[in-house]
């Protein structure tokens, strides 16, 4: 719903082209933070000011094609898999693992759109309890992630994961077991009502059953899914109003050719990368959706043409969602330059709601306002305590603001709030927050400090409670 | 004591900035349900699950019965020592103070209960009695799907150190925090000295203040949100240091639970489900001491809890539950102890239940491959609390019909 | 005043000043503030010496250069509380070691008394100097309410005065200065105690015979001690259950003499002490073999029988452990021993069903022939008859069992030709029969050549089950390497009987390194996840983890029933050469 009810209108013909810098919508720091946070886990120092050089084109095409991997992240996380039980009891290690990669990847967008298909595709380690599962779907999202949504689609229906997770792997000839077509069709490629017409379903009960039947047949067998033609239906199915010998890959083509598809995934993507607030009105996704289609479900195109737009680049875009745990998390670390152990930051992220390989069901998280209530905003606050304070002994010692400050030569009180507000806010914050900030650094620069600590000891914990009040001003908590 | 209208007082100011506050300790006057309906009257539902297989025998003790001595040689419970609720059957010596409650008319003993081909495996047997269900797959607890249906509950589980929130309370439409003290609500900061903690603090609190022109959207909503969480938090500050109980509570974890639990009902705060567990009840060996020490635990932590709630106005308002995943075998084995067994009672206190004893004592000859065969299925008590006492329909969580068992007062 | 008077009076006075001055340097016992109602007590007695170890030893300093560790003392709690400590050395002007010696010159004892909800915790600091502990104490105090106001702790300390002690707390802790000493305790009550046991002079704790008693027994000269007062306990249902759980399972029957020992103990003391490159804890009760129970004396060796064979030690062992198990006389004595109807039926019918197993020799015949004295080996492997190397490689290990009856390897040769027969045939091994000197070892082979169900690692291939019989010992290997060296140790052993201890065990500090190894993968992904390291610096950590560990030395542990005491040794060798010596 719209939050704002005199919202301008926007123009579908114009949201979608390229954004070309103005004097009125000029490039400046705000936008390319803007973009590091929704494209990537936001950008430290040196990305900002390198952003702000290279100019919009350039600094897109950097996060789509990402850093060179240099330290060879990729191929140090894969060999790490090895040492992670595969069975039960590796979850949690799993998810530490992934945010491992997620907090050091050269390619960050990367490591974001698979979250986006994970949320899509919300299979949980709850029930399929087998780390080396989870990690090949991921391997499976990430490997799709910017190109074919097709392809993608396809190979889920045999990916082991989701094979445990949505019952295809007990799915019998004579009862087939319907939980995977249902959601194929309600959460993964069309949802329940046709998205132009909305009173129009998009398929029925009958619809369901039918391509269960094409569903059966799948097996785990070692950990890789095989197919057992003796308990596959191999009759003739009528689904969507298509008849014919359907296997898994004829069900996934039918249900792309229907209407709604693109516009179904359009409106997931524009939901989080775009905005929570503005409604994705048939007429504004229209000129994606037609894309989508024509280019055979390139969903990388689609993504290209989202991160590239005006619309992306407008002003009521601009901290239009709410910024989800994961990116909470990250940003802060990330921005701080510091290195951290993600084992930790698995127990904290549960807490505040969002555990990768762990979605509450299938339907994914409900993100937006959901992910901030009484109780996990002072968590929120809390944690950048921890991650800011160096004595938490959770997150180690090596995220230090204090360090980061002395790295870039930042001394006095007033450089200090400048250089973290630019660093994580890019100054855009009303001028009495910034007062506040630097009235707290003078009382706190006159104020009495323990006996024993010596000069340094109260620079630098001023710097660091500069840096917690910055993380725990009502803008942080926004993307 | 933090009263009603000191909550309006610094409720007004919510009101004031209208629409609906995303709070999990909030709930305005418009949202106040009837009276009349069951829930009606926020009622408050505390589930103590005994983990381990509690033995239910000598708990609920039917002292008469031959067959209970001849099964229990070392293990019997002398019957001068054992507290009354009828002529045949008694509380364990140790439950003083659970025996109170009957006398008080607030105890109220479903005997006999279980599900049909019980398991005896801890995991197996508690997943079906925290999922409310025997399927094959358990994903979602029963008080995690009734909380979809009373959304502005808040509820907590009560939790031990390094626990992880059990599966009764998976699937609600909003995380059920686990909180283990008071100091889980507070707005920590990093300071050099005492003043300079107020200073940080009210910096936080001030940049959070929406301004004047508030003009809707994200950030009011995460400014209004904020302004909230602060004055909750230290509402709850100052509860967890003038709260005075007016029963004293016992020194144990369960104590310390139930007495928070306490504190969080008496802020007024719309917390309505908790969820805590009192482990060990697993006593394959040398079973004497030690269940003697939980039951008197259980029994003086829950009394004093219900005291406390009585004395201050909620008697009618409070419901205690205990389970445990399964009972124990009927005999006594070698090592003074006992092994898994079947059925088992459950207790529910609270001032509107139905006092004594609710079902027969199970038969200790007619077994069921040496275990007592239950006559009550778990999920029919649970179908009494969900529609008589929260308010929520019974099949929408539980997946069927179950016939209520009958144990409130009308 | 006549001259001899005056010489008298003189000569008195000498004698008190100089013992005057005797008392001012030796620092008082900490233990007279204890009250005798204390149970448990532990005392540092030399913390300067301990000091000096952590700072010096070399494996402290090895401790120290792995990264971790020096990131642990570069963190900001860390860096603050050296700063503590210098500004502590620039108030009082003396170096941190002086002041640790001035103050705790005397020893620190902490005392509590257990059982029960929240035992009262005691801490006594026993300084040397008091003008230097009032001056400290003073600052302390100061410091310590400047942090209590930064952690926002309301009220500060409260302070009382009892019996002319100045006495501070706050929540529920009380602490004072007494002459040269400085006290906390958890509980203000138990200050009060510690108070007045000082004031009155009696009733502390150096009276009771049990603490006495223990530090008798206890070697000279430790570092640090610890003492359980166990009478209070005796008497206690709790205890008496524990006892008697321990002693009415059968599987716990190896411990039932050390349960019978601790349940007629009068106390439990234990001591820390360090010599060179030697470390070493004992732990000693007060009661032995002399009145106990029937049923656990029939478990320990008869006076007749020496305790313990000699460890062997074949090359690259890990482990060498050498007991005393008289299955023979448990099984002759089993009704004495576990009374329970059920379980006697139980073990009736074990015997039934294992005599299909033991190719038709009877258990009860087994095990009388087979002897009281066991020898356990794990080594490290370095040679195979396999040309694969398995993935994993897991350590050789053996079985020793002396022989009371020669028959016994005879019935031993028949079960395991008969394993080893159904073993073929299930898992196509190939019986090897060869001579090893005097010696015949039959040993089974994995054929090379064939996969074996689910071992995609080759994990079989760590294994060549052999046995032997070497003079009076049986041996049963599960590599024939090991059979063959233990074979050749055995027969160079002769008559001699060992010692006298009922267990004697040597772990080599090769066989931890040796494991990490094996389990390096899983360490590295957890150092890299936990600590955010790259990998390099992960690997980094391992090997000097490992380096450390290899450190270690010789770990030995004995235990010895004398007639009225119990000893438990457990020593520490850092120094390898020796290893081979013992």
């Amino acid at each position: 719903m719209p939050d704002k009810p005199e919202q301008p209108q926007i123009d579908p013909r114009t949201a979608w082209e390229r954004y070309r810098p103005t004097d009125a919508s000029p490039w400046d720091v705000k936008k390319v933070g803007h973009l590091y946070r929704r494209a990537a886990f936001g950008a430290t120092m040196a990305e900002l000011e390198e952003g702000l050089r290279a100019g919009p084109d350039r600094t897109v095409d950097l996060l789509l094609q990402g850093k060179p991997d240099r330290d060879n992240l990729l191929g140090v996380t894969a060999e790490m898999v090895l040492g992670i039980p595969a069975g039960a009891g590796g979850g949690q290690q799993a998810t530490a693992w992934w945010l491992y990669r997620m907090m050091y990847a050269p390619h960050p967008l990367r490591e974001k759109i698979t979250l986006f298909w994970h949320n899509h595709f919300a299979t949980s380690n709850r029930k399929v309890n087998n780390a080396g599962y989870m990690i090949g779907q991921y391997e499976l999202m990430r490997r799709h992630a910017q190109g074919s949504f097709r392809t993608m689609l396809r190979e889920m229906s045999t990916d082991p994961a989701m094979m445990v997770w949505l019952d295809t792997n007990q799915s019998q000839r004579n009862q087939p077991n319907e939980n995977y077509a249902r959601e194929l069709m309600e959460l993964f490629s069309l949802g329940i009502n046709n998205y132009r017409r909305p009173g129009q379903r998009n398929y029925t009960e009958q619809d369901i059953r039918q391509a269960a039947r094409a569903f059966t047949g799948l097996r785990l067998e070692g950990g890789r899914s095989g197919f057992r033609a003796n308990q596959h239906d191999d009759g003739e199915k009528t689904v969507l109003g298509q008849t014919g010998r359907w296997r898994p890959a004829d069900i996934v083509r039918i249900c792309l050719e229907q209407e709604s598809a693109p516009y179904f995934v359009a409106a997931k993507l524009f939901r989080f990368l775009v905005s929570e607030t503005i409604p994705a009105t048939p007429e504004l996704l229209e000129p994606l959706a037609r894309r989508f289609r024509e280019s055979d479900y390139n969903f990388g195109e689609m993504l290209e043409t989202v991160l590239r737009s005006n619309l992306f680049f407008s002003a009521q875009v601009y901290r239009s969602r709410v910024k989800p745990p994961v990116d909470f998390a990250l940003e802060i670390v990330r921005g701080l330059q510091g290195r951290m152990g993600t084992t930790a930051l698995v127990t904290v992220l549960e807490g505040l709601g969002q555990r990768p390989f762990y979605p509450p069901s299938v339907a994914g998280w409900d993100a937006g306002r959901a992910w901030l209530n009484g109780q996990t905003l002072l968590f929120r606050h809390n944690l950048a305590l921890g991650l800011t304070s160096t004595t938490d002994d959770r997150f180690g010692r090596r995220t230090d603001p204090a360090r980061l400050a002395r790295d870039n030569n930042v001394r006095s009180d007033e450089e200090v709030v400048d250089f973290f507000l630019r660093l994580f806010l890019q100054n855009d914050v009303p001028a009495n927050a910034r007062n506040r900030l630097l009235e707290y650094a003078r009382r706190a620069h006159n104020g009495p400090v323990p006996v024993y600590w010596s000069q340094r000891d109260a620079e630098e914990q001023r710097v660091r409670a500069i840096c917690h009040l910055v993380l725990t001003l009502p803008e942080f908590q926004l993307s | 004591m933090f009263t009603r209208r000191d909550f309006l007082k610094t409720g007004s100011s919510m009101v004031a900035l209208g629409g609906s506050v995303p709070l999990f300790l909030n709930r305005t006057a418009a949202q106040a349900p009837a009276s009349d309906r069951p829930g009606g009257r926020d009622t408050i539902l505390v589930v103590v699950q005994l983990t381990g297989g509690n033995d239910g025998l000598n708990t609920v003790i039917p002292f008469r019965d031959d067959a209970y001595n001849r099964a229990r040689p070392t293990l019997r419970q002398p019957a001068n020592q054992i507290h009354r609720i009828n002529d045949d059957i008694g509380l364990h010596p140790a439950m003083n103070a659970l025996h109170g409650l009957h006398q008080d008319n607030s105890l109220c003993i479903v005997q006999g209960v279980g599900y049909p081909n019980p398991s005896q495996s801890h995991f197996r047997s508690m997943d079906v009695w925290q999922a409310g269900s025997t399927a094959r797959d358990l994903p979602e607890g029963w008080i995690g799907k009734a909380l979809r249906n009373i959304p502005g509950a808040a509820s907590f589980h009560l939790a031990n150190n390094n626990e992880s929130a059990p599966l009764a309370l998976t699937g609600a439409p909003v995380r059920v925090p686990s909180i283990r003290s008071l100091e889980d609500f507070q707005l920590r900061v990093e300071a050099s000295s005492n003043r300079d903690r107020q200073s940080l603090r009210s910096v936080i609190e001030s940049t959070a203040a929406p301004s004047s022109a508030s003009s809707g959207g994200l950030l009011d909503f995460v400014q209004r949100t904020a302004v909230n969480t602060f004055a909750s938090s230290r509402r709850l500050e100052q509860l967890g240091r003038s709260y005075q109980p007016r029963v004293p509570y016992p020194n144990t974890p369960l104590g310390n639970h139930l007495r928070l639990a306490a504190q969080l009902i008496d802020g007024g705060l719309g917390a309505r489900l908790f969820y805590t567990s009192l482990d060990n009840f697993d006593t394959h060996a040398a079973q004497a001491l030690s269940h003697t020490n939980l039951l008197r635990t259980l029994s003086d932590a829950v009394s004093a809890f219900y005291r406390d709630m009585s004395a201050r106005g909620h008697r009618d308002r409070v419901l205690v539950m205990t389970f445990s995943e399964f009972g124990r075998r009927v005999h006594e084995n070698g090592s003074r102890g006992t092994d898994h067994g079947a059925a088992a009672p459950m207790f529910l206190v609270g001032g509107r239940v139905r006092n004594g004893l609710v079902g027969a004592h199970p038969s200790l000859t007619q077994l069921d491959q040496d275990n007592l065969r239950h006559h009550t299925d778990f999920r029919q008590v649970y179908a009494a609390i969900l529609d008589r006492w929260l308010g929520v329909p019974s099949r929408q969580v539980l997946g069927q019909e179950f016939r209520p068992v009958d144990v409130f007062r009308a | 005043m006549r001259p001899r008077q005056q010489g008298g009076w003189l000569a008195g006075l000498a004698i008190l000043l100089v013992t005057s001055t005797l008392r001012a340097d030796a620092p008082g016992d900490p233990l007279r503030f204890v009250p005798d109602k204390a149970n448990a007590i532990f005392k540092v007695e030399q913390p300067g010496k301990i000091a000096d170890l952590f700072l010096n030893h070399e494996l402290s300093r090895q401790v120290r250069a792995i990264q971790v560790v020096a990131e642990l003392y570069d963190s900001t709690n860390a860096r603050r509380f050296y700063q503590l400590l210098s500004y502590f050395e620039k108030q009082m002007g003396m170096s941190t070691l002086e002041l640790l010696d001035k103050l705790a010159g005397g020893g620190i004892a902490v005392a509590s008394e257990l059982g029960g909800g929240a035992p009262p915790v005691l801490l006594i600091v026993q300084g040397k100097d008091e003008a230097v502990v009032k001056k400290f104490f003073a600052i302390a105090l100061d410091v310590a309410e400047q942090e209590l106001a930064r952690q926002d702790v309301k009220g500060g300390f409260k302070k009382k005065t009892y019996r002319d002690v100045d006495a501070y707390g706050f929540d529920k802790i009380a602490f004072a200065r007494v002459g040269d000493a400085m006290l906390l305790a958890t509980r203000s009550n138990a200050l009060k105690a510690a108070i007045d046991c000082y004031k009155d002079g009696s009733g502390s704790i150096s009276k009771v015979k049990a603490l006495a008693d223990a530090r008798k027994a206890l070697p000279k000269g430790p570092l640090a001690w610890g003492w359980l007062h166990l009478e209070p306990f005796h008497a206690r249902p709790e205890f008496k259950e524990g006892i008697k759980t321990v002693s009415l399972q059968p599987l716990f029957f190896p411990v039932w003499p050390l349960a019978d020992v601790v349940e007629r103990s009068p106390y439990v003391a234990a001591g820390i002490y360090q010599q060179g490159q030697e470390f070493m804890t004992t732990v000693r009760m007060g009661s032995g073999m002399k009145g106990m129970s029937e049923r656990a004396a029939l478990l320990m060796p008869s006076a007749k029988e020496a305790s313990t064979l000699p460890l062997l030690k074949p090359a690259n062992t890990l482990a060498s452990l050498s007991f005393h198990l008289d299955l023979g006389r448990f099984w002759e004595n089993r009704k004495k021993l576990i009374p329970g109807k059920q379980e006697g039926m139980q073990l009736d019918q074990l015997e039934k069903a294992s005599a299909l197993f033991l190719g038709g020799v009877k258990l009860s015949t087994l095990l009388k022939q087979a002897g009281a004295h066991h020898r356990l080996v794990a080594v490290q492997q370095t040679k195979s008859v396999y040309k694969t190397t398995p993935n994993q490689p897991i350590p050789g290990f053996a079985w020793v069992i002396e022989m009371r009856d020669p028959e016994f390897a005879r019935s031993m040769e028949t079960i395991l030709r008969g394993a080893g027969l159904l073993a073929s045939t299930q898992a196509n091994l190939k019986m090897v029969e060869e001579k090893h000197g005097p010696h015949k070892i039959v040993s089974y082979r994995f054929p090379e050549d064939r996969k074996f169900g689910n071992d995609t690692g080759s994990i079989r291939f760590n294994f060549s089950p052999a046995f032997v019989k070497s003079g009076k010992q049986m041996i049963l290997s599960s590599t024939v390497e090991l059979a063959r060296e233990l074979a050749d140790l055995v027969a160079q052993e002769g008559p001699t009987r060992g010692s006298t201890a009922s267990t004697h065990w040597q772990f080599y500090a090769t066989g931890g390194a040796a494991a990490l190894r094996s389990a390096e993968k899983q360490l590295r992904t957890q150092y890299i996840l936990s600590q955010a390291l790259s990998p390099k610096e992960a690997q980094d950590q391992i090997r000097q983890l490992i380096a450390l560990v290899e450190r270690l030395g010789v770990l030995t542990i004995e235990t010895n029933y004398g007639a009225g005491d119990f000893r438990l040794d457990i020593r520490l060798n850092l120094d390898h050469a020796r290893e081979a010596r013992d």
